[in-house]
């Protein structure tokens, strides 16, 4: 009996230190909640067919964790984590694309073929001619910029997957650790809660840059794949994620884990947000040196088919390139006049100098319609380009704005389920604190028939 | 938080007056209005252009008609003469008189124009060689047949300039005539005098058919500057309504994100005070 009365009242006893450990760590970010698990004592016969039970025993503390939770937990972090380092990337170009209605390429362009219109006007001109110049040089050394800062992030992409890199790999290796001591530590009678809980965050934050999968084994540690399968901790062995440059001489690295590339199966995380955004980004800058090559052709061939103001032909007005490869032309285009009077405005060296053929056939490449294989002119061009970095931006901002809302309503139910409530535990308090009491109560009746047996 | 983000959006836009600030907020509206603001652009220049073209014009109009009228002078003059019977003196006199409009109209013909640009003055009827007098003292045209030409719409030129020689010796050699009818008169050659009148009637015809193609071109720079205003007035409201805000509506929407914010600030205090933290 006093057996029996010793396991109340240590039952009750363990009850209240794990309510009070919860109540400790209300606050403490990543607290899974506990409950004390108790089973019934062994049954003992009495003879004579008569049993009965012999307390209380106390199997172990119960961590309230629903695994599959947790896991959707991870998934929706690296989801929204992809999409919103994306959207980050694309306010960032889209604001150096199109910095303001006044400054943007587009209008550049609008104000250069003015000024040739303009000089139409009056072909004698020299001030008409220096404004021609002055546009032509704003223009170029706009390309010049944009093409520099697309080129800054793309080079920065490679950089800042550097320190994703060395960050993945440290949780890597802290979870392959903390697996080490779970193994040593994890026994029948014992579940070290505070280490589950710092590998579920470790594992969360590692979800924030790539997408991982957790496994668990019986003796309770972890393998932790990523990218569709690709082991990166199993147990207490960690692998490092590597990068290596392009062998088809792409911009960006490729992510490996022990060579084996896992960049194209990545589903989340900001290594993927990272890459997608940096091939729009090499997209964006291929289209901007379309757009200088073919207007450095255009302008060059209508140049040269003129007579400047001295009724020397035409030299060529960009400095010549070759278009046929337009790689890096919007870094390359510069203007290769500086003397206005060698504008070539004129269509016959003998018609000077009023005779403005040259400038109304320049001017009037505004409207000609000479990208994308004649459909559409400079201007409709960089509009389309805008359209597309606008599109990119929306859709990445729409669809981050929808992965994060997954993610806290997981986060909110998960922590409904394994946050501490104070009211609950409270409430729970208050039991073990009458169970204590009754336990309290049965010894102290066992003590008095106990004393009244010896006082025989 | 989203609400947060809201109520900056709401504020910016009332702060802007637009809700089409970036092309993420609307890519294929935005592509959209930055085409209409393009074309708006464009059409500014268009106006420059006519307006400089009205300035040539106008100069043309103004030289070409005082040479009509002094043509239709040297025809009284020559009608005079034809009859034959002139006395000595009246006979001095028109030759005299036809001396003088054959310098006037030399001179009409070498007019110049500022033509506002920094080009300076240039000579209108020279064709493009602008900065030659069109015709010499004997009347031989020194310049060459160019006829400028502006843009005053997409892909829709005008032609501007005239030619002295076509005006002014087309099908007529108007400085011809003059000098046949001076040395006619000079002489006394009455029969002279009558062989110069279909010539003059011809020169008379020649300055009214290029004065009614310059009106011509008058008229269709007219008629493209009220087409493109009907235009640039429907690029205005196409713009507005995709960029502008309704104020009434975003105050409201506004006003709503603040309220939000002030009520979920509010319940969060009332939950700390229940848990008494506050």
């Amino acid at each position: 009996m006093l057996d029996i009365g010793r396991s109340a009242l240590q039952a009750a006893q363990f009850g209240l230190d794990v309510t009070g450990n919860n109540i400790a760590n209300v606050n403490t970010p990543n607290y899974t909640r506990q409950r004390p698990v108790y089973a019934p004592g062994v049954t003992v016969s009495l003879g004579g067919g008569v049993s009965h039970g012999s307390g209380v025993s106390v199997e172990g503390v119960q961590r309230i964790y629903d695994a599959l939770l947790g896991h959707q937990v991870y998934k929706a972090n690296s989801e929204w984590a992809d999409y919103e380092l994306r959207e980050q990337t694309y306010r960032r170009i889209e604001s150096v694309l199109y910095p303001s209605d006044e400054t943007n390429l587009g209008k550049q362009i609008d104000e250069f073929f003015n000024a040739l219109h303009d000089l139409a006007n009056n072909p004698g001109g020299l001030a008409e001619r220096q404004v021609v110049l002055t546009k032509a040089e704003s223009l170029a050394s706009n390309f010049r910029n944009l093409h520099g800062s697309l080129e800054q992030e793309i080079r920065s992409t490679n950089t800042l997957l550097e320190g994703y890199r060395d960050e993945i790999n440290r949780l890597a290796s802290e979870i392959a650790t903390i697996n080490e001591e779970i193994g040593r530590l994890q026994g029948p009678n014992y579940t070290p809660n505070d280490l589950l809980d710092r590998r579920d965050a470790l594992i969360q934050e590692l979800s924030g840059y790539v997408d991982p999968t957790v496994i668990e084994d019986e003796r309770g540690l972890v393998t932790v794949l990523v990218s569709g399968g690709q082991p990166l901790v199993e147990g207490t062995t960690s692998h490092t994620l590597d990068l290596v440059d392009d062998p088809g001489g792409g911009n960006f690295y490729r992510v490996t884990i022990r060579d084996v590339d896992i960049t194209d199966s990545l589903q989340g995380g900001k290594v993927k947000g990272l890459l997608e955004a940096g091939e729009e980004m090499v997209g964006f800058q291929d289209d901007l040196d379309r757009l200088a090559a073919t207007l450095i052709d255009q302008v060059n061939q209508a140049h040269t088919a003129g007579y400047d103001l001295d009724g020397n032909p035409g030299v060529e007005f960009f400095v010549p390139v070759d278009v046929s490869d337009p790689q890096d032309m919007a870094r390359r285009i510069q203007v290769n006049i500086s003397d206005p009077r060698l504008i070539a405005a004129a269509q016959e060296a003998a018609a000077l100098p009023g005779d403005n053929r040259n400038a109304l056939a320049l001017a009037e490449l505004r409207d000609s319609k000479v990208m994308e294989g004649g459909t559409i002119s400079f201007a409709g061009f960089y509009q389309s380009l805008i359209g597309r970095v606008g599109s990119a931006v929306q859709d990445a901002t729409r669809t981050g704005a929808a992965k994060k809302a997954v993610y806290e309503s997981m986060e909110q139910y998960k922590d409904s389920i394994s946050g501490v409530s104070l009211e609950e535990e409270e409430i729970r308090l208050l039991a073990y604190q009458h169970a204590y009491q009754a336990a309290a109560k049965f010894m102290s009746v066992v003590d008095e028939i106990l004393d009244e047996l010896l006082a025989l | 938080m989203n609400n947060l983000q809201k109520l900056y959006d709401a504020q910016e836009e009332v702060a802007t007056g637009k809700k089409l600030r970036r092309p993420g907020d609307d890519p294929v509206a935005f592509a959209r209005v930055t085409g209409y603001k393009s074309i708006q652009d464009a059409m500014q220049q268009y106006e420059r252009n006519i307006s400089f073209s009205r300035g040539y014009l106008a100069e043309a109009e103004s030289s070409l008609k005082s040479v009509a009228n002094l043509l239709t002078r040297a025809k009284e003059l020559a009608m005079q003469g034809a009859s034959g019977g002139l006395d000595a003196e009246t006979l001095a006199g028109a030759t005299e008189e036809v001396s003088g409009i054959y310098d006037q109209v030399l001179s009409l013909a070498n007019a110049r124009w500022s033509g506002g640009g920094s080009q300076g003055t240039r000579y209108i009827f020279s064709g493009f060689r602008t900065d030659t007098p069109a015709f010499s003292d004997l009347g031989i045209y020194q310049g060459d047949d160019g006829e400028y030409a502006v843009e005053v719409a997409s892909g829709e030129s005008i032609t501007i300039g005239f030619s002295g020689g076509r005006v002014f010796q087309g099908d007529v050699d108007i400085f011809s005539v003059l000098q046949d009818l001076r040395d006619s008169l000079a002489a006394g050659d009455s029969a002279g005098v009558q062989a110069t009148l279909d010539n003059l009637d011809g020169s008379i015809g020649q300055v009214s058919q290029h004065m009614a193609e310059l009106g011509g071109r008058v008229n269709r720079l007219d008629q493209t500057e009220a087409r493109m205003d009907d235009i640039s007035l429907s690029l205005e409201t196409l713009v507005s309504g995709e960029e502008d805000i309704d104020l009434i509506q975003a105050a409201s929407e506004l006003s709503f994100y603040q309220t939000v914010l002030e009520a979920s600030v509010l319940s969060s205090r009332q939950i700390f005070q229940s848990l008494g933290i506050l």
